[in-house]
């Protein structure tokens, strides 16, 4: 097990130079040493070094899980001299939603399900449980998804702060900001947020659910998430630096698959419609600052939300795939 | 509509020799990192690929440590 613990943490510092590093360039535009970024090659070093330790001898994870991680790991450093070149034509780019950030963010979610998939089947004779690591590979993986929509998160407070004259940002910032309200927000159409948080949570909680046969997990994961980025808030705001709406109601659509018990359309339609509901509440209401939000916007989110676990019960597991291969 | 959402950035003068030369690099490390995660994803034997990724990964990471800076290599 210390193995798998010692991925959490190269996972968990990850976690913690991207969420700083996001934080970061909302007060300033470069950074000599990029001690944010230090912290996020520690965790992928950390995990390198695991990787490295499988491929000279098997021992902790399957021959799959392991070139997974290593595609997770390959396609994370095409994406660097990706991402420098794209500096190189476009200039430095102050959002997460660029197309070489993406390359970064699908290839840590490889790499993480990769190794989610080496400790499930390693610990395949124990019942999956919410008490066990797979709640830590649940959030790490949901942190992934949600990272893009640290941009919105962190820019509806930072926005907020520039309109009302208060900005905390750099004079550097400041100076190449032209049209606030569209750059702030990294040019992203505010309907995105929604939509994809809602997209993003529904599929993995369906997912985890199919595969871990356990409802728990994907609400203990979100209540996770909330609770380091609540803690993350609590830092940055101590050292001054931006903070970032925290997405509390995103806990709302696994919670409702754990209270209907069944990944059916119902309990995906409840879960959407209560997140979006109580999210335009708290920003209609100024109860917390959030990304900006439209009352239509919970129709697609009613929708997509309904539809994830119907295109779900659609798939068929491989082994009845195999099976009718063999019928046939 | 895509330049405005995904191209949103701050523009900067740039060399147009440069860029290329930075674009055909780009091309060799994608094309043997995709033939690299291929064989990998099919558990075929690497070894070959993983020498030519790696070849194509340290020629554009040279380059970026000459004519950028180190600390851009950590993504």
């Amino acid at each position: 097990m210390k193995y798998y613990r010692l991925w959490v943490i190269a996972f968990l510092l990850k976690f913690i130079g991207s969420a700083w590093d996001a934080s970061y360039h909302f007060k300033y535009l470069f950074e000599e040493y990029s001690i944010p970024h230090i912290v996020n090659t520690l965790g992928f070093a950390l995990g390198g070094l695991l990787l490295f330790q499988e491929w000279r001898r098997s021992q902790y994870m399957d021959n799959f899980s392991r070139n997974l991680i290593t595609i997770g790991y390959v396609l994370f450093l095409i994406g660097i001299p990706l991402d420098f070149t794209y500096h190189i034509a476009y200039g430095i780019d102050l959002t997460t939603w660029s197309p070489t950030h993406f390359i970064y963010y699908i290839a840590t979610g490889i790499m993480i399900f990769g190794v989610w998939r080496g400790y499930y089947l390693y610990t395949r004779d124990e019942k999956p449980a919410w008490k066990s690591m797979h709640t830590w590979f649940a959030m790490f993986l949901l942190e992934c998804l949600m990272f893009p929509n640290m941009q919105q998160e962190n820019g509806a407070i930072s926005y907020d702060q520039y309109i009302h004259g208060k900005s905390i940002a750099s004079q550097e910032i400041l100076e190449l900001i032209s049209d606030p309200a569209s750059q702030i927000f990294g040019g992203i159409p505010e309907w995105v947020y929604p939509i994809y948080s809602v997209l993003m949570v529904a599929l993995l909680t369906v997912l985890i659910i199919r595969i871990c046969r356990d409802f728990t997990i994907p609400v203990t994961a979100a209540a996770l998430y909330i609770l380091l980025r609540f803690v993350g808030k609590a830092i940055f705001a101590a050292v001054g630096y931006p903070t970032s709406y925290v997405p509390i109601t995103l806990i709302l659509i696994p919670l409702c698959f754990f209270l209907f018990r069944k990944t059916n359309w119902l309990a995906a339609l409840t879960g959407s419609v209560a997140y979006f509901l109580v999210l335009f509440a708290i920003h209609k209401f100024d109860i917390l600052i959030t990304p900006p939000l439209e009352m239509w916007e919970i129709v697609p989110v009613a929708i997509i939300g309904a539809l994830v676990p119907v295109v779900n019960s659609l798939v068929k597991p491989q082994q009845e795939i195999k099976k009718d291969k063999q019928l046939a | 509509m895509i330049p405005l959402y995904l191209l949103h950035v701050t523009a900067v003068e740039h060399s147009e020799s440069l860029l290329w030369t930075f674009v055909t690099c780009n091309i060799f490390v994608v094309t043997s990192g995709i033939i690299f995660m291929y064989k990998l994803f099919t558990q075929k034997k690497v070894r070959v690929a993983g020498i030519a990724f790696g070849i194509a990964l340290a020629i554009n990471y040279i380059l970026i440590a000459i004519f950028g800076d180190p600390f851009d290599l950590l993504g």
